[in-house]
């Protein structure tokens, strides 16, 4: 072989050698130029398969989403009715402050003063708002304190309650120095979007359950 | 029109060595880990007129037991009484080819004999391997009679040329024995063959040196190829001269056995007189190789545009099935969102009720509280620690003690709260919310309804 390769050199040079390597850079050139937008078709289809995996996923569970819809449009107005509905919790926390103040100068309790507000995530949706409300009052006051709580038209619940007997000074003896830590919740409205939720799922529920045609 | 495919792959080689008085022949074959030595044979030759029938008939005797193909390809390797070296001269021309001014120095008409340059070494003028005619055409119908194809004819010198151009700077002197046979081999520091042929034994008996000495000065001189002054001898041990003949370098010849020497030079690129030439079988596997690559290549091509174009296809259609799909799953997608987005509400909304229950215990602790003299000075309520403080005796206590609020635990000691530090407290105690009893578990359609976010968990 060796011999042979020498002999085949001295008479053709390397054209002979050289035509092997210029096949391969041959192939390689046009493996080249098609082998990218071959992989990018390949990955291309996997992605629409997972798309249309998960779009059947979705349209199989469809069903019972829509089951759980009905259940939750029955339960969420009334709730809806007993948490504070803004744009920002900073509103709803001015909003539920108001109702506070106001009930406690209802009730004739002095000195009503707010502090410690806190805005927590309950969920990707709610929002706990919070608060200490600090004030003075007798023991009489604190029983119509609870009804007058129970009848505001958004729910607020009293984390924790501290009394403290303290003298009064304005009236002399003994006088009640009450802090409240109350909490309600808020969420935005509902997004726009969801309203024609109804319209489209009430069009789609006839054709859904076989959707996979 | 030229064959351009090669010949069916050979498997079987022959080297033989021809001697005057002996024949060595070898018989290779390709296996899957390449050439190996299969067969060997060493016969005694006649002198006179039976000596090339005689290697006729050894020949064929080794084909019929070796059972080779026909037309194997069989190289030869000839003494210097037939195969004859023109040591390198220079040519009048300079632009001649090397080996042009040893071709002058031929003992025939260029006619008449086979020639090759030794291409061994590195020097500019080259030796000239030459045959006659007639003995070439003596080997190859020897070679056909034998169903065998004489392709190469090498000169008995060149088994050494490997081992003797590693001496640089010396001129190196070969002697070869061979049974009764002694070969002379001279060759110049870049390892060109200057001189081979064959020595009486008569001739040695009176003195290896004596025989050097009228050999080397009978070489022929030019200003590149002269013989160093320089010489080193190789010679078998017995033959090496005593140091008062012979004043240069002597060293016994490495015993080498001859099928190695043989196989050696075969398996080398070292080059004999062609007789027929095999190296355009070569080109032809090269071509054949080189467009069956491409062959594969391009098909491998093929395949994978034809699979781009299903490859389209596909995702064309899936395209358009998810276009078709698309009003269906966005719906169902905003419904997704939606029942999520009001699973969340009311679950945040029913935790927050469960809180409004914390100002219960308000009026029952006031209700436990003892009677007075017993006053209360300070209470802390949340949803599940009940603190109480104030005045009392030591009966207010155990009342509190004896008297446990509904649904906490019993009374336990309250560190005095600081703003009462001042004040004799009697009173100071705390208890904890006990834990609901366990209710039996709920079945699970009646749970799956309770728990309107479960679609959240469905989610893919």
């Amino acid at each position: 072989m060796k011999r042979a390769a020498q002999r085949v050199y001295r008479e053709h040079g390397i054209k002979y050698f050289a035509f092997p390597l210029v096949v391969v850079l041959l192939l390689a050139s046009l493996f080249d130029e098609h082998i990218g937008p071959y992989l990018e078709k390949r990955e291309e289809v996997v992605d629409q398969q997972l798309t249309a995996d998960n779009n059947q996923i979705l349209l199989d569970l469809n069903e019972k989403i829509a089951t759980s819809h009905k259940k939750l449009e029955e339960e969420l107005p009334p709730l809806q009715q007993k948490i504070f509905v803004h744009d920002n919790a900073q509103d709803s926390l001015q909003a539920m402050q108001g109702q506070v103040r106001q009930m406690l100068q209802t009730l004739y309790f002095d000195g009503v003063q707010f502090a410690d507000e806190q805005e927590t995530p309950v969920n990707t949706v709610a929002q706990r708002i919070a608060f200490t409300a600090h004030f003075q009052g007798v023991p009489q006051q604190l029983p119509r304190l609870q009804a007058a709580l129970a009848q505001l038209p958004q729910t607020i619940a009293i984390q924790n309650l501290e009394l403290k007997v303290v003298p009064d000074p304005q009236r002399g003896g003994q006088q009640l120095d009450i802090s409240l830590r109350l909490s309600a919740l808020h969420t935005k409205p509902m997004p726009a979007v969801f309203n024609v939720v109804a319209a489209v799922s009430a069009k789609n529920n006839r054709e859904l359950p076989n959707s996979r045609k | 029109m030229s064959n351009r495919f090669p010949p069916p792959p050979r498997r079987h080689q022959w080297v033989v060595s021809l001697s005057p008085h002996g024949l060595l022949v070898l018989h290779f074959q390709r296996g899957w880990l390449g050439w190996k030595q299969a067969h060997s044979h060493q016969a005694a030759l006649p002198e006179g007129d039976d000596y090339l029938p005689s290697v006729q008939k050894v020949l064929k005797d080794c084909c019929r037991q070796w059972k080779t193909p026909a037309a194997s390809d069989i190289y030869w390797v000839l003494a210097g009484d037939i195969m004859g070296v023109v040591p390198p001269a220079p040519s009048a021309d300079d632009a001649t080819e090397p080996g042009a001014g040893a071709g002058a120095l031929l003992p025939f008409a260029s006619g008449a004999v086979l020639t090759q340059i030794d291409h061994f070494g590195q020097g500019a003028e080259k030796s000239l391997l030459w045959i006659h005619k007639d003995w070439a055409t003596e080997i190859a119908r020897i070679s056909n009679a034998c169903k065998l194809r004489a392709v190469e004819i090498f000169a008995r010198a060149q088994l050494f040329q490997p081992l003797c151009g590693r001496n640089k700077n010396q001129t190196s002197i070969v002697l070869e024995a061979d049974k009764d046979d002694y070969f002379l081999h001279i060759f110049a520091p870049d390892g060109a063959i200057l001189r081979s042929r064959l020595v009486d034994k008569a001739t040695l008996s009176d003195g290896l040196a004596g025989l050097l000495t009228v050999e080397l000065a009978s070489l022929p001189s030019n200003e590149e190829n002269a013989p160093a002054k320089r010489f080193k001898l190789f010679a078998p041990a017995a033959q090496l001269p005593s140091k008062a003949d012979w004043s240069h370098p002597s060293q016994a010849l490495p015993s080498t056995a001859p099928s190695a020497l043989l196989e050696q030079l075969w398996r080398s690129g070292l080059e004999g007189i062609v007789l027929e030439a095999t190296h355009h079988h070569l080109i032809q596997k090269i071509n054949l190789w080189s467009m069956v690559a491409g062959g594969v290549g391009l098909a491998i091509l093929a395949t994978l545009l034809w699979h781009d174009g299903k490859l389209e296809r596909q995702i064309e259609d899936t395209h358009e099935a998810l276009r078709k799909q698309s009003p269906k799953v966005e719906a169902a997608k905003l419904l997704k969102a939606k029942t999520m987005w009001m699973a969340d509400v009311v679950h945040a909304a029913q935790a927050l009720e469960k809180d409004t229950e914390t100002l219960a215990a308000f009026p029952q602790a006031l209700a436990v509280f003892p009677p007075p003299p017993a006053a209360l000075l300070y209470l802390r309520l949340d949803a599940k620690n009940l603190a109480l403080a104030g005045t009392g005796d030591e009966a207010a206590v155990q009342w509190l003690h004896d008297h446990p609020v509904p649904q906490y635990q019993a009374f336990t000691d309250l560190p005095v709260p600081d703003f009462l530090a001042e004040q004799s407290i009697s009173i100071h105690l705390q208890a904890t919310k006990a834990p609901p009893p366990p209710s039996p578990p709920p079945e699970a359609e009646s749970a799956a309804q309770a728990h309107p976010t479960q679609p959240e968990k469905a989610k893919p």
